[in-house]
């Protein structure tokens, strides 16, 4: 088995329909091996440089490869760090242990970290962000992480977002994981979704930034060319911050074969690797 | 599967060499020793490839030939990927050679510098699988984290 | 007299507030909680699966077929939640769904927990028809291009297994969608009583649009290595949903694991 992918020499776009066969033997190069369409190579994802053509109008369907793909994307802007928090907001993120300097995952209380639990919207959006697919229908957009197989639906039928999330009545809406999506095209190549309603219970980030469920979160999707799309998103939280937060900007690459690994994150193996490795490194004389 | 505290310390882990080399501190990787451990003939008796991070579970022999059985964790599978590992990569019953950061607190356990297979290729860490030891990073082109 | 009061208490039962408010009668509905159509179907649109769908409903399966040594094997280790009778243990539950493992396929397809009422959407990407589920906000893709399916997986060099597997699909006819899966990972059940399906199985189902609010599925498993014959694991009847739209279903393992440790545990509900 190789133990760089540097070496690879980099295939064509083209993928070859192989029935996938077994390799008994190991050690085979992955650059020499016959070429599976069940799997993504990074290398190929990296060898289709430059734009590839004109964006498509109106249209950002398919699978793109996102932040640590492998596939050569250009570098994520990453959330703010240190907004300009309310004394709520301050008061708030005090209480989120993000795993990091100073903080070991025994010590985290990300949910996500420690129970396996969806990162939600809009996390879902700026961390793990390796690969997406996106599909239109005629009155929504589906986008379909790979990170956990999870999907949001953006309305795109003009409907207005939801306002209430609290108390009785027909139009009081349950806050979700996902929150409340509708998206527009504001010109050719730039997708608007706006967003609200997301449980309170999730992180916007993954160095723990809170967010209120009045909270509305603003998506720029922009695509420049056939291969690149870009999304900016900034979040506005009156509640918490005393004016937006930028969530980062992140950068995609069209998949030529439309493959990205499977991305799986399951909690029995989370439960699993907290137990054997996790905690007990963390604890002092702690026995296994 | 029974654990045995190293009640000896780390100086007592072997088939041995150490290398010992100036500290890199990373987050998480704290709890773990600043130098690399090798154990050599090392079976694997489970492969866990899952996030959060992948483990690897062998025996081996220490220093004293008394039997040891470790885990030791490396990256996530999609930046293992990234790197040339596969969930095949490593199978029970596989006789590799391990190099890693072992638990400060004499837990059988530690991080992955890199794993040496039968056939003489090696598999990296991301976070510390760099061969310069020292907690260096491993990270060949068109790889992040 | 008794339908009466039992139809009354039926209309009390559904009534919502508001004067605005429709009132409802079982009548309104396909099965508890899926609205019927105002309108009777109309024929079904060629070659055409889009929609929200909301199923099985009428659900005929047949029993599961006799294991090999390697099946029984498995399925020994596994004790079904509320089953207490198989196991020489405690009789507590390993199910990975208590703890809100990913319920793989097929067993998503038997929409745990809301049955009769997992609600699927039908889109495309370049090559591929996708499914987005309800059930835990999962979706699947199936590959249109004409490729073969993968002959091994978890080999070196081969894809790796999936707990939601490796599909293709293709259309049988213009009303008739088939998809075909093989390499899902073996960790999931099969379904809830337990039942194991190896990676190598090969899982078929078949869509057949019945008309505009009617989809019929079945899904046939042939496994050699787990069960000594092919057998179909689901027949059912999706039906479109009024309005289109629906929740979101999630199950948080925060929550499950606090739920079993703060209530079922003590309760001496079998959930391990």
């Amino acid at each position: 088995m190789r133990n760089r992918c540097t070496s690879v020499v980099a295939g064509v776009a083209g993928v070859l329909l192989l029935s996938g066969l077994a390799f008994g033997q190991g050690g085979t190069p992955q650059n020499t091996a016959p070429r599976s369409p069940w799997k993504y190579y990074p290398e190929d994802a990296r060898a289709n440089e430059g734009p590839g053509g004109p964006a498509p109008v109106r249209d950002m369907s398919g699978t793109w490869a996102g932040e640590s793909s492998g596939a050569g994307v250009k570098r994520l802007v990453p959330p703010e760090r240190n907004p300009a928090f309310t004394p709520l907001g301050k008061e708030m993120f005090d209480k989120n242990k993000a795993e990091g300097t100073g903080v070991l995952i025994a010590q985290s209380n990300d949910p996500h970290v420690r129970y396996c639990d969806p990162f939600g919207f809009p996390r879902n959006m700026n961390d793990q962000i390796r690969s997406m697919t996106i599909a239109t229908l005629p009155t929504r957009t589906f986008v379909m992480l790979k990170f956990m197989n999870i999907w949001r639906e953006i309305w795109t039928d003009g409907r207005a977002l939801p306002t209430r999330f609290a108390g009785r009545g027909a139009d009081v809406h349950d806050p979700i994981y996902n929150g409340y999506s509708v998206g527009r095209w504001t010109d050719d190549y730039t997708f608007v979704v706006e967003t609200t309603g997301m449980a309170g219970e999730t992180w916007a980030t993954e160095g723990g930034l809170p967010h209120s469920v009045d909270a509305k979160v603003t998506e720029r999707f922009n695509r420049s060319s056939k291969n690149d799309l870009s999304l900016a998103m900034t979040m506005d939280d009156p509640k918490l911050y005393s004016k937006p937060v930028s969530l980062g900007e992140v950068n995609f690459r069209w998949i030529p074969s439309q493959t990205f690994f499977d991305f799986t994150y399951v909690p029995s193996s989370v439960q699993m690797y907290l137990k054997e490795m996790a905690d007990p490194a963390s604890s002092p004389g702690a026995a296994r | 599967m029974k654990r045995h505290l190293l009640a000896t310390g780390l100086s007592s882990l072997g088939l041995l060499s150490i290398l010992i080399a100036p500290a890199s501190a990373h987050h998480g990787n704290a709890a773990y020793a600043d130098d690399v451990t090798e154990f050599k003939q090392a079976t694997v008796t489970q492969f866990a490839w899952a996030n959060p991070h992948a483990l690897i579970y062998f025996d081996a022999k220490d220093a004293q030939g008394k039997d040891v059985h470790m885990v030791v964790e490396t990256a996530a599978p999609q930046a293992l990927r990234l790197i040339g590992w596969e969930k095949a990569s490593v199978q029970p019953g596989d006789i590799i050679t391990v190099r890693m950061y072992v638990s400060k607190n004499g837990n059988p356990a530690g991080r992955l510098q890199k794993i040496i297979l039968a056939d003489g290729s090696d598999l990296h860490d991301t976070q510390l699988g760099g061969d310069e030891g020292g907690k260096s990073r491993y990270d060949p082109d068109g790889f992040r984290k | 007299m008794r339908p009466i009061v039992v139809a009354l208490v039926v209309l009390a039962g559904l009534a919502t507030v508001g004067d605005a408010q429709e009132r409802l009668t079982r009548e309104d509905f396909i099965v508890e909680g899926v609205r019927k159509m105002p309108n009777p179907p109309g024929p079904a649109p060629a070659r055409d699966l889009s929609g929200v769908w909301v199923g099985p409903q009428d659900e005929k399966d047949d029993p599961v077929p006799p294991m090999t040594p390697a099946g029984e094997a498995i399925f020994k280790e596994r004790h079904a939640y509320g089953d207490a009778t198989r196991t020489a243990d405690l009789g507590m539950s390993n199910d990975p769904f208590i703890t809100c493992d990913p319920l793989g396929f097929p067993r998503n397809l038997l929409a745990h927990a809301v049955s009769g009422r997992g609600r699927m959407i039908f889109a495309s990407a370049p090559g591929r028809l996708l499914i987005a589920y309800e059930q835990q906000r999962i979706w699947r893709e199936v590959w249109t291009d004409g490729r073969a399916l993968p002959k091994a997986v978890d080999v070196r060099g081969a894809p790796e297994s999936r707990y939601y597997g490796h599909s293709v699909g293709r259309w049988e006819n213009d009303n008739t969608f088939v998809i075909d899966t093989t390499g899902v990972d073996e960790r999931p059940w099969l379904n809830e009583e337990g039942h194991p399906r190896s990676s190598s199985a090969r899982i078929q189902e078949r869509y057949v649009r019945r008309d505009q609010y009617n989809l019929q599925l079945t899904v046939t498993i042939d496994d050699p290595k787990y069960y000594t014959k092919p057998w179909t694991f689901m027949r059912g009847n999706f039906y479109w949903v009024l309005g289109q739209e629906f929740a979101e279903t999630f199950c948080i393992p925060s929550e499950a694991i606090e739920y079993r440790d703060s209530l079922a545990r003590p309760s001496g509900i079998q959930a391990r």
